[in-house]
């Protein structure tokens, strides 16, 4: 195959996937308030909120904006539910 | 500017006039509102990281906590990485208020993995307003 429709081609399938994932990301639905109307709730202040919440300490490169953090799910086993 | 699914760093967070750091969290919505007669336009949860793994084994039993990761990880400044969020707890903010940058992005599958994980809490939500 020749080697410059070979790059060509590759550069087609990245594209193509960054693509999907601007689309993706446009996408996104974002929490439905009214289905959450019928849960019982109760107004708490920041400071009982935060209390037991460690922030996480990122790296200088995200400080920066070098670099964006992208966040997925572990394989921990949740044991709460 | 940010977008649902963003993750963004607060900082200076005010509780009553009291500055209590720097923290992490991710855009559940954007849409404007109302809640007790004060204006908000965007929804968050709040995201921590774990102590050690007495914590975690802790923090992990814990129904509302919704278990992350991230690429961030940096032994040097004992950043690791893996973390939770906080998802019975819905932050209210008015973004001329608040000083804050986008830091990063949950990937799109996960982020509705967290919103049906609300979807099914089956605790109280706890509504935190202080900060409107």
């Amino acid at each position: 195959m020749d080697k410059r429709y070979k790059i060509n081609e590759e550069a087609k399938e990245v594209f193509k996937r960054k693509k999907v994932c601007i689309m993706e990301c446009k996408n996104l639905k974002s929490l439905n308030l009214e289905k959450l109307n019928s849960k019982k709730s109760i107004i708490v202040s920041s400071k009982n909120a935060l209390k037991d919440v460690t922030p996480i300490n990122w790296s200088n490169d995200i400080l920066s904006g070098k670099k964006k953090v992208t966040i997925s799910k572990t394989k921990d086993k949740h044991l709460g539910r | 500017m940010c977008d649902v699914g963003d993750i963004i760093l607060v900082s200076n967070y005010n509780d009553s006039g009291n500055n209590i750091g720097r923290h992490s969290f991710v855009v559940l919505s954007e849409e404007a509102g109302k809640i007790r007669g004060l204006d908000y336009d965007m929804i968050c949860n709040v995201i921590s990281s774990f102590k050690n793994e007495k914590q975690h084994d802790k923090k992990m039993s814990y129904t509302g906590n919704f278990p992350i990761a991230h690429d961030d990880f940096d032994p040097i400044n004992g950043n690791s990485n893996r973390g939770y969020i906080k998802a019975e707890q819905f932050y209210y903010f008015n973004k001329s208020k608040l000083n804050y940058m986008v830091i990063g992005k949950m990937k799109p599958e996960i982020f509705q993995l967290l919103l049906e994980f609300i979807d099914g809490l089956e605790i109280p939500i706890q509504h935190i307003i202080d900060n409107l």
